[in-house]
């Protein structure tokens, strides 16, 4: 994915003003559009709040996909039943938009995939791949345990599973004590970005220099915040 | 330098807050007390019952607080709007304007379907959600979707082709002329994505000569739409003038306020990224305003009303603040929906762009030290009142003060009293008149709750102790859930002696959340997790939690374990906590003097625990420790808060909760990427009023040696190595001193499993390759050895 910065901010779906960014180095991932899923319906929301970026700055489209857990059956925990392949290709469709837009230098879907929604997800990325430009890049987002374990990622059509090392639940402490050991992720397809939060530690950079890395900031970005980024030595 | 820009414009739509990045798997999280909302069910606090609203509420639930504080509570008919306008769950709006019925979009295609049959009719005016068709307007790279056909278009099209159809007749050429050239308007809602396909605008051609008139007439009506969304937008205002001045055309009515809408939409989406031309929207102002002078448009007036109510919006956003929070002040629900949306709009975007203008990193719901640097006063009272409210730092604390010495009333009393802190010297004359709110009035819970907490702060133990035990011994229907958690929390900080204690540290959770966010949570009491406790009972909050594992000596902890009254989920926790520190603190008294309490509360621990109390030398009593130990992996060191560990004890948890980490040096950031599960337990907000450091205090009745005995055996786990090492570690010894001993393969199997499962370090490769090594070597022919086909620790 030689187009894609190598530092990447995540904008997610508030004002972002980002002018401050060296679009040399920097790259913007903005939540361009959500899509929730309950079953078969489909309800898509584009990006409806401002984001600046300087010109010439790298965008990547990041697409939010989100599956009805809530109020599901007897417990929160059960997937929703899991959209139909049908849906996976329509959901595809919008998400390849992107695929024609100016600046747009990749595309990004983020999920949070149950195992019995896999097979969707899967069928989604595929069609997706076939809809996209062929040297449009397709990344998508992955919980660290999809990296360091699972081997559903590994004939996935894409060409990068961003690591999230945030929000990592009830696995953070084995992520954690593996990557401090300096164990890599499993899934090579893992091995080429991490994602990033400003409020939480990061694992030690030594390891993965070269990586692209991205990162989330749970307020408004601001120049302070990117500047304690660089402070920080971060990445 | 032309910037990048992107620009929000979905006609009168407005989205709910950000959305925060979230990934699974999913564990349930006991909510004690909301941050973001109150509990359910929110009909009680829009009627009202207030409890202790937060600073970090969403501002609409700080307006009902202020209605209700101010004497002007919400009437039935509000509390009904209010409840179905704003979702309880996600403590925001429930998204945009109300979803048309029927579908029309779906109408007109089946209605094209009618006329066409079925293949043609499949054709539709682009990708759809119930809000309309939006495109995206991209612009040097940036992006940003509007909502461009809006269901309204298609319920008029509908219309008129029915209205023409029977004039006509469905096969008609007029008919099949029209409705090509409607085909054609909406064919520019949508993006054109393919490179091979026309990109448009799609301009529908001129009606023949010899149509008639009503055709002609709607032919200019559709170019001018057609120029509409195709964002030719002063095309479009110009044909919609034209329109407007022909007296025959059945459109004249309408395209005045058309006019408006293409005035408005050239000044906001056609234009620099989130600044709307303010010169085209005084223009569509003007238009609007036009429309509503017009006695003879009447039946546009509403619309126009909502039109201009939207260019104000953007054109003079304070002074729509202000306007807005005068509306949402009268009894009056008509509007109370669309208001209160306009209202926490503008409050969000007034805030959040002064932020990022000043590059500040406070967010919309706390605005921190830059109180002082938000102009509140300028604002009317009820916005002043909120910002106040969710303000922190001194200079909130002063306008609060400020205000209620100027208007003694029960707002800004409360303001004042939620921001004091010791040792304000404000404080004694805010004490006096909170105590003077009476049990009657909606802020009564709020003003006790913060006089007894600085009652607390500045000496008044007794008094506050007193006081919380009167607000507490209320009928619970008068306390809401969290509140009575929040009043609870500080009477068990106010604890004189472990009874007390135990009184106020199990509370009942006010929901659960399965994502780790407020936006997921559900109630309680209907809840998974509640179901699997007995009803009612409590669980352990972070500060009692932290206090247990932190400040409380083993000696103590005995008693909690054995303490009747006490839920027998919290006792478990505390008696299988206290066994494991005992035993591997090597303390023989407490870890025999828990057994018999540890058999009731966890039965399926009884063998192992007799076998453990029959050990005769010390060797011998850690290895029967360990492999009880081993039979449990949800045995850990820490209490813990919430719901805890949903996995059955003598199971293996798939999450990798198993046993217990390593707790290390204490304070020790050399490695701060791992984050400690047992001190990273912390009264955050709202506990943290009570816990400012984040830390819990040393309870008051803990004697001095009880103190020293308690840190002395936290010094103690600060060494004890990860689980799986030293279960590891006994079950070796121990094996290596008695081969002959019939557990030993077992507990050797165990280890290997310990090690794949549990809190595994780098060395924990080493004890798994030591045990599976052993068992393979001594007892190859053991059940145990078949099954143990792997040692674990080199991907470590």
């Amino acid at each position: 994915m030689p187009t894609l910065p190598k530092v990447v901010l995540w904008a997610w779906e508030r004002p972002e003003d980002l002018r401050f960014i060296d679009p040399q180095t920097t790259g913007v991932a903005y939540l361009a559009r959500t899509i929730f899923l309950d079953g078969d319906t489909i309800l898509d929301r584009p990006r409806l709040q401002p984001l600046w970026v300087p010109p010439g700055t790298r965008l990547i489209a990041v697409t939010r996909v989100e599956t009805s857990r809530r109020r599901q059956g007897p417990s929160p925990r059960e997937a929703s039943p899991a959209p139909s392949a049908a849906t996976a290709g329509l959901v595809a469709s919008l998400i390849a938009e992107f695929g024609h837009f100016p600046a747009v230098v990749g595309v990004q879907v983020d999920f949070d995939a149950t195992s019995s929604e896999r097979a969707f997800y899967r069928a989604l990325l595929v069609s997706l791949r076939q809809q996209l430009p062929a040297s449009m890049p397709l990344s998508i987002t992955a919980l660290a345990s999809w990296c360091q374990e699972d081997t559903w990622l590994a004939d996935l059509p894409i060409d990068e599973a961003v690591p999230m090392l945030f929000r990592m639940g009830a696995g953070d402490r084995e992520v954690r004590l593996r990557l401090a050991e300096g164990t890599d992720f499993a899934a090579p397809v893992c091995r080429k970005s991490l994602g990033l939060s400003t409020d939480e530690p990061p694992p030690p950079f030594r390891r993965f220099d070269g990586r692209r890395v991205y990162i989330f900031h749970p307020r408004p970005w601001s120049r302070t915040a990117a500047r304690k980024l660089a402070q920080d030595g971060r990445p | 330098m032309r910037r990048i820009l992107a620009l929000l414009l979905a006609g009168l739509l407005l989205l709910p807050p950000a959305v925060t990045l979230a990934c699974g798997p999913f564990w349930p999280e006991a909510i004690f007390t909301f941050q973001s909302r109150p509990n359910d069910p929110i009909a009680d606090y829009a009627r009202g019952k207030l409890g202790i609203p937060q600073p970090s509420y969403a501002r609409a639930y700080l307006f009902v607080a202020y209605r209700t504080l101010s004497g002007r509570p919400l009437s039935p008919e509000e509390q009904r709007i209010f409840l179905e306008s704003w979702d309880p769950a996600l403590a925001a709006p429930t998204g945009n304007a109300p979803l048309s019925e029927p579908n029309w979009i779906k109408a007109w295609a089946d209605k094209r379907a009618t006329l066409l049959g079925p293949e043609a009719g499949k054709k539709t005016p682009g990708w759809h959600d119930p809000y309309g068709i939006h495109r995206w307007r991209v612009s040097d790279g940036s992006s940003v979707g509007f909502y461009n056909c809006l269901p309204d278009a298609f319920h008029t099209a509908v219309s008129t082709l029915e209205k023409r159809t029977e004039q006509f007749g469905a096969t008609s050429s007029a008919v099949r002329d029209w409705l090509a050239a409607q085909d054609l308007v909406f064919q520019n809602c949508a993006d054109v994505f393919d490179p091979q396909a026309p990109k448009g605008p799609f301009i529908p051609p001129e009606a023949p000569s010899d149509a008639p008139p009503i055709i002609r007439a709607d032919r200019a009506y559709q170019t001018a739409a057609a120029y509409f969304y195709a964002g030719e937008f002063s095309d479009a205002a110009t044909r919609f003038a034209q329109i407007a001045k022909d007296s025959s055309s059945p459109w004249q009515k309408i395209a005045p306020l058309l006019v408006g809408r293409a005035l408005l939409r050239q000044a906001t989406v056609n234009t620099e990224f989130g600044k709307a031309d303010p010169e085209a929207l005084a223009k569509a102002e003007a238009q609007f305003l036009n429309v509503l002078a017009d006695p003879g448009d009447a039946e546009l007036h509403a619309s126009a009303e909502r039109l201009i109510a939207y260019v104000e919006l953007r054109l003079h956003p304070e002074q729509r603040l202000r306007e807005l929070a005068a509306d949402l002040l009268k009894p009056d629900g008509t509007h109370l929906r669309q208001n209160l949306l306009d209202y926490t709009y503008l409050l969000d975007r007034i805030t959040m762009l002064r932020q990022l203008a000043e590059g500040a990193e406070n967010t919309g719901t706390q605005l921190g030290d830059r109180f002082q640097q938000l102009p509140s006063a300028r604002f009317d009272e009820m916005t002043d009142w909120i910002l106040t409210f969710q303000a922190v730092g001194r200079g909130a604390l002063e306008h609060a003060s400020s205000q209620w010495h100027q208007t003694s009333s029960l707002p800004w009393l409360v303001a004042a009293l939620a921001k004091a802190r010791a040792p304000d010297p404000g404080i004694p004359a805010l004490l006096a008149e909170a105590a003077r709110v009476r049990p009657d009035s909606p802020g009564f819970v709020l003003a006790a709750f913060h006089r007894f907490r600085l009652l607390a702060e500045t000496g008044g133990l007794e008094e506050a102790r007193a006081g919380l035990d009167e607000l507490l011994a209320r009928p619970q229907a008068e306390l809401p859930r969290t509140a009575l958690n929040l009043s609870q929390a500080l009477r068990m900080k106010l604890a004189r002696n472990l009874d007390e204690f135990l009184s106020h540290a199990p509370r009942v959770p006010a929901g659960v959340t399965y994502g780790g966010s407020e936006r997921y949570a559900e109630p309680w009491a209907t809840s998974e997790s509640a179901k699997k406790l007995t009803p009612g009972a409590g669980l352990l909050d972070a500060d009692a939690a932290q206090l247990l594992t932190r400040r409380m000596p083993l000696g103590i902890l005995v008693r909690v374990a054995k303490a009747q009254e006490l839920p027998a989920r919290i006792r478990r926790e505390v008696a299988l906590a206290s066994w494991a520190r005992a035993v591997l603190l090597k303390n023989d008294r407490v870890s025999t003097e828990l057994v018999p309490t540890l058999e009731s509360l966890a039965p399926e621990m009884k063998p192992d625990l007799e076998s453990f109390a029959e050990a005769k030398t010390n060797d011998a009593w850690s290895f029967a420790a360990a492999y009880a130990l081993l039979h449990f992996p949800g045995a850990h060191l820490d209490i813990r808060a919430g719901v805890g560990r949903e996995t059955p004890l003598d199971r293996i948890d798939s999450l990798g909760d198993n046993w217990w980490c390593a707790i290390g040096p204490e304070g020790d950031r050399s490695s701060w990427w791992l984050v400690n599960p047992v001190v990273a337990v912390r009264p955050d907000a709202p506990l943290g009023i009570l816990y400012p450091t984040g830390q819990v205090d040393v309870p008051v009745f803990l004697n001095a040696s009880q103190q020293a005995e308690a840190e002395a055996e936290w010094k103690g786990l600060l060494s004890v190595p990860t689980g799986p090492n030293a279960l590891g570690s006994a079950v070796l010894g121990w094996a290596k001193q008695h081969p002959d001993d019939p557990r030993v393969p077992e507990s050797l199997h165990r280890v290997v499993g310990a090690t794949r499962y549990g809190c595994a370090d780098k060395q924990s490769g080493e004890f798994s390759r030591a045990a599976f090594e052993l068992l393979h070597k001594r007892y190859p022919t053991s059940d145990w050895t078949k099954k143990t086909k792997y040692w674990y620790g080199s991907q470590r």
